[in-house]
């Protein structure tokens, strides 16, 4: 047991790695650097330039120098923004987006979830048939339209939220919304119909032969094998919340880390590029591997499986 | 005589579905005292698991008993809320199903799901109690090292020791009517003989009395004392082991029996007699017999008009027209008894 984790864990290490590696070279191989501009720079000065920031070494003692920054943390300088290192970057921009991204995460769980039970609970009525549709609505309406609506109507019209910024708890609401929509109704639809799955099994009529309350019916023998393929989608859906969508902050105007992600592919700002790269990689590994550890934890055929293998 | 356990009378049970209603139980009438073991033959669809389902009061949507009394120690199930059939389920009746690979949760342990259902029952009993029941059910049961596998998952056992443990969470409240449905026809042959052979056992020691239901005569005759043949949802023939095996006066009664392999040493080779046809459709159930369209002596009145329920004996009744006044004299088919209904 503990050695598979410890291995799942050496693989993540392992990933990341290997995603810095590529984003580095790929990045690299792309004509034209982040002193490169259209009115030709002096050739003097983009010596200088690149003399300071040691691009002017080979490829190869950059990628080194690079992944000795990695190693302790440390992801250099940013090219565009003078002074600012990327390490400074991510602290002040990356707070912001996972604030949002969590309480829309939170948002998730506690709406999707019980949606999507309640709409299985009550198949093919009135209930189920509206929850379905917003369902089907979430999924299929895209965040910016979501976004531009409820800044047009709520914001805008009624007034009661402001337009941009995170000023106010009520403005954390918009972004919530439009950042969690598509998870949200993906996650009501996914509980619903591995719920009706489950409830279908065999294992549920004997818990009602046993004699068990309906509560422990559902909450306790559907409910964990339910949720098996709800946790599985949830952890890259966390890993993407929380490193925030570009859109959603650029419409509300939010201080995240997006807008820098973006600007530093326009500008070729290596650094920041492959530390933003790297960081959400990094999320994601870890949001993955915990869904292989809470696997194990849910399912004991899993473990079982897993151990032998 | 003393009040039976159980009394189903003339129950019907309906799914409606979007298609129409299928009559899977169309008046299905039995008792059973208590002590006695009571077997369910008949094919698929022959509504046996719906009868027991009834009984149960599991009956899922779109089902739902249409009429009829269940009478469980003098009083009608039918009338009571799920809620309160919740109290009697794994307590005073209990049932074991078809397929033990699938009927125990994979995600919980066998203990968390015996002790789950004990302290259900036996309120207000420690944890450390429960567990002391369950590993003696399950030694009962014949689950070797229960200290040891109770800590298992369902997925560590093999299909025959599932079949041990369910049987065991069923009786571990004390039960006085447990309800096997096909309880070994999942099984291999040599694990269904043990299965058969603990049930055998168990029904002496623990004092439940026993309805086990089953396509396979051959699993029937060793234990039960009463014997009833269903067909298309309603009870074609009932008797004592001994009526049925070997005085049966139903002619789908009589072709069961032919359907079945004798295993003979002798190498006297002798060929198996199928029922021709299937069974009926529920949705349009036919007017008169059920089995009339496939019996070998149907008559005219049965196919127009339902077969009387005569009484040969004082334990032996069978729904025949071959029995009534009218018909003529076929094989064993002797005429007479009184007709009940």
């Amino acid at each position: 047991m503990r050695n598979y984790f410890l291995r799942r864990f050496i693989y993540s290490l392992f990933t990341i790695f290997l995603i810095a590696t590529v984003t580095f070279f790929m990045m690299h191989s792309i004509p034209g650097g982040p002193f490169t501009r259209e009115r030709p720079v002096p050739p003097e000065i983009m010596r200088a330039l690149n003399a300071k920031y040691h691009l002017d070494d080979p490829l190869i003692v950059q990628y080194f120098d690079y992944l000795k920054g990695l190693v302790t943390f440390d992801l250099g300088p940013s090219f565009s923004k003078i002074g600012v290192s990327v390490n400074k970057l991510i602290i002040t921009g990356f707070p912001i987006t996972a604030k949002v991204g969590l309480l829309a995460v939170i948002l998730i769980i506690v709406l999707g979830v019980p949606f999507g039970i309640i709409s299985a609970l009550r198949q093919n009525r009135p209930i189920d048939y509206i929850v379905t549709f917003g369902a089907t609505l979430g999924v299929t309406i895209p965040s910016f339209v979501m976004a531009t609506l409820y800044i047009f109507f709520i914001a805008g019209k009624l007034g009661l939220v402001p337009t941009f910024g995170l000023k106010t708890p009520g403005s954390y609401i918009g972004p919530m919304i439009a950042l969690s929509g598509y998870s949200l109704s993906f996650v009501a639809r996914l509980t619903r119909s591995s719920m009706l799955e489950v409830l279908r099994q065999d294992y549920i009529r004997t818990a009602r032969a046993n004699g068990l309350k309906e509560l422990a019916v559902i909450g306790k023998h559907a409910m964990k094998n339910a949720l098996i393929p709800v946790v599985t989608y949830l952890g890259p859906t966390i890993a993407a919340l929380m490193t925030g969508s570009f859109v959603v902050e650029r419409i509300f105007a939010i201080p995240g880390i997006g807008r820098y992600f973006v600007e530093s592919v326009t500008n070729r700002d290596y650094t920041v590029i492959i530390g933003v790269t790297v960081l959400y990689a990094a999320f994601y590994v870890f949001m993955v591997y915990l869904v292989d550890v809470l696997y194990a934890i849910i399912d004991p055929r899993i473990k079982f499986e897993k151990e032998a293998g | 005589m003393s009040k039976p356990l159980l009394e189903v009378k003339n129950v019907k049970t309906s799914f409606f579905s979007h298609l129409g209603e299928i009559q899977a139980v169309r008046g299905s009438s039995f008792m059973l005292n208590q002590g006695d073991v009571l077997g369910i033959v008949g094919e698929s669809g022959s509504g046996k698991s719906v009868t027991a389902l009834s009984v149960m009061g599991l009956i899922d949507e779109p089902g739902r008993i249409k009429e009829g009394e269940i009478l469980f120690d003098g009083e009608d199930l039918v009338k009571k809320s799920q809620s309160e059939l919740s109290e009697l389920r794994g307590n005073e009746i209990s049932m074991i199903f078809q397929d033990p690979m699938t009927s125990l949760n994979p995600v919980y342990s066998i203990e968390n799901q015996m002790v789950e259902v004990i302290r259900r029952h036996n309120k207000g009993m420690s944890k450390k109690l429960a567990v002391a029941r369950a590993v003696e059910m399950l030694t009962l049961v014949g689950i070797p090292e229960p200290e040891k596998r109770i800590k298992s998952y369902p997925h560590e056992f093999s299909g025959g020791m599932r079949q041990r443990v369910m049987i065991a969470t069923a009786l571990s409240c004390g039960p006085r009517l447990l309800i096997a449905d096909e309880p070994t026809t999942a099984l291999d042959v040599t694990i269904q003989a043990q299965i058969l052979d603990l049930m055998n056992d168990l029904k002496e020691r623990v004092n439940a009395s026993i309805i086990l239901i089953t396509h396979d005569l051959g699993v029937i005759a060793e234990i039960c004392d009463h014997i009833i043949v269903m067909y298309g949802g309603i009870i074609m023939e009932k008797g004592t082991e001994k009526d049925i095996f070997y005085n049966p006066k139903n002619p789908y009664t009589v072709g069961l029996h032919q359907s079945i392999p004798k295993g003979d040493i002798s190498g006297d080779k002798k060929r198996l007699v199928p029922i021709e046809g299937s069974p009926p459709d529920l949705m349009h159930p036919p007017k008169g017999c059920p089995f009339s369209p496939r019996c070998p002596h149907a008559m005219k009145v049965c196919l127009e008009k339902p077969a009387p329920m005569i009484r040969l004996n004082e334990t032996h009744t069978s729904a025949c027209w071959l029995l009534h006044e009218g018909a003529p004299v076929v094989g064993q088919y002797k005429k007479g008894g009184e007709i009940l209904e």
